[in-house]
């Protein structure tokens, strides 16, 4: 009983995505930009690849986690991002072969590259290596999955991939330790209060000492990290025309963040109470649209750049899941809707139109299914989205008792 | 953004007739993206052009002749966005081309099939 109701849930995920797609990273074989979601189960065959535990997206691929721990890709590959062998796209997901003998357990994909780690700890990267950021010790590409043979000796939990770093989240004898390779020219690698154009090997972070990090995240040239007693630091690329920050520094505040999401010219921290703020980006949302300018704030202080606001138009709604893109955001919230805002030109908002907006708007699906369907997460590449839909119990509750 | 100092101006002026045009061109009443300067772009074989990436996906770019002729914008083909490209026009001039035949800077697609 309980193994066919698994079973008929895992049937009925769905995976939806929406924005940017000319690089066939939207699955649907268009090679179009769509404005409103659009459901993939009619496009491609994920179905057989059973249900999908998470996706990281990246400048223009995607990368699909099973919970049995195998690889999809799809996209743009001609990096070799896609760790296909070969060095080109793919609109329909296909699995990583090299990397099947392997139970992947956390993957990234940054602009033309991405990382997988696997349960034993070890780091695999592939795509674009002209900046250093596979962490192969050079500055050459790889069209499959290689090792990062620098944490033979420790244990890989997370990786992160930026535009042209990466950030590795591992666990040595010395506890956890954040290290960041590829370009570093903005402070992204966090390793040197000198300025380090970039490095093709690891190296440690700075200032993380005696600080237990839990996650890290990477966009644009950015990087973060969540410690456990929710404490956010940032490093790279100031926001709002900051100066850059080579070493990691934490946010001030007295909130606890449980999440963050870095776009590449903001973040967005999720506190434990459910609350979104933004780090950043005065102009999120009003990249193509003069008219909205009034919501430009004029900045002088330094300390106003680094000031954290709440995200306008919540009201009081609890927010379970937050995801960024390069210039837009969504978010899940706890009635399983989701919101999106931000830059819209290419429909990566999902709201039917193209046009930017300075404050969250629900994003539909369609009715027929929506009542019995909590949105469990949302994920952003650059310019585009991706949800997936699977049952909630307690909606289902709900329908059964109207 | 601060403008240059106008000496700049006349030198880009002297060199290239469109440079005041482009200047005067009526843009889009949208801001430059950002600030990108020349050595942080990728020499793309394929397209002829430097490129640098857009948020949308997509890359800006902006080819050798366009920078000869002081050109400073670089466009994405998907997009309305733009970037500002910092570099010295004397390192595109056409003597230094003729003569020295300068390879772009460095971080050039390696391996890229």
């Amino acid at each position: 009983m309980e193994e066919n109701k698994r079973i008929a849930e895992e049937e009925e995920e769905e995976v939806w995505s929406w924005g940017a797609g000319t690089e066939g990273q939207l699955g649907t074989e268009k090679l179009q930009d769509e404005h409103q979601p659009q459901l993939l189960r009619h496009h491609l065959s994920l179905s057989s690849f059973g249900p999908l535990s998470s996706l990281s997206c990246g400048g223009a691929h995607v990368i699909a986690l099973t919970p049995g721990g195998r690889v999809l890709t799809w996209g743009r590959g001609t990096s070799g991002q896609l760790g296909h062998g070969e060095m080109v796209s793919s609109s329909q997901p296909k699995a990583v072969e090299s990397l099947e003998g392997y139970v992947i357990t956390h993957v990234s994909a940054g602009w033309n590259h991405s990382g997988f780690v696997s349960e034993t700890g070890c780091l695999f990267t592939c795509g674009d290596g002209s900046f250093g950021q596979l962490g192969h010790g050079d500055y050459l590409s790889q069209c499959s999955p290689e090792k990062v043979s620098y944490f033979d000796s420790s244990h890989v939990e997370q990786i992160a991939c930026g535009m042209r770093h990466s950030l590795v989240l591992g666990k040595d004898h010395l506890g956890n330790q954040v290290h960041g390779f590829g370009s570093g020219k903005r402070g992204q690698l966090g390793i040197s209060y000198e300025r380090v154009r970039s490095v093709n090997l690891p190296q440690t972070a700075m200032g993380l000492d005696n600080v237990q990090i839990v996650s890290i995240y990477a966009n644009g040239d950015h990087s973060a990290a969540l410690c456990a007693e929710g404490r956010l630091y940032t490093w790279g690329r100031g926001f709002n025309g900051a100066s850059d920050m080579h070493v990691p520094w934490s946010v001030n505040t007295y909130l606890s963040f449980s999440h963050a999401a870095l776009g590449w010219n903001h973040a967005l921290l999720l506190s434990g109470d459910g609350d979104v703020f933004m780090l950043g980006s005065y102009g999120h949302g009003i990249l193509t649209d003069p008219l909205m300018t009034t919501h430009v704030q004029h900045m002088d202080e330094e300390s106003d750049k680094n000031a954290l606001w709440r995200i306008p138009g919540l009201n009081g709604i609890e927010v379970l899941q937050i995801a960024s893109g390069a210039e837009h955001s969504a978010l899940v919230t706890d009635d399983g809707s989701v919101m999106t805002w931000g830059w819209g030109e290419h429909g990566q908002l999902g709201l039917g139109n193209t046009i930017d907006q300075p404050e969250p708007r629900v994003v539909s699906f369609g009715k027929s299914l929506a009542q019995r369907h909590l949105v469990s997460r949302v994920y952003c590449g650059s310019g585009f989205t991706y949800a997936i839909r699977t049952p909630g119990a307690d909606s289902r509750i709900s329908v059964g008792s109207i | 953004m601060t403008p240059p100092p106008p000496f700049n101006h006349l030198v880009k002026a002297a060199r290239n007739p469109n440079f005041l045009r482009n200047q005067l061109r009526p843009r889009r009443d949208q801001m430059s993206y950002d600030d990108v300067e020349i050595e942080d772009m990728e020499w793309n074989e394929e397209l002829q052009a430097f490129t640098y990436p857009c948020p949308c996906g997509d890359l800006f770019q902006i080819t050798k002749e366009d920078l000869r002729l002081g050109e400073e914008i670089a466009r994405c083909p998907s997009c309305t966005l733009y970037i500002t490209v910092v570099y010295n026009i004397e390192d595109f001039s056409d003597s230094d081309f003729k003569n020295k035949n300068i390879e772009p800077p460095k971080q050039q697609p390696v391996a890229v099939a």
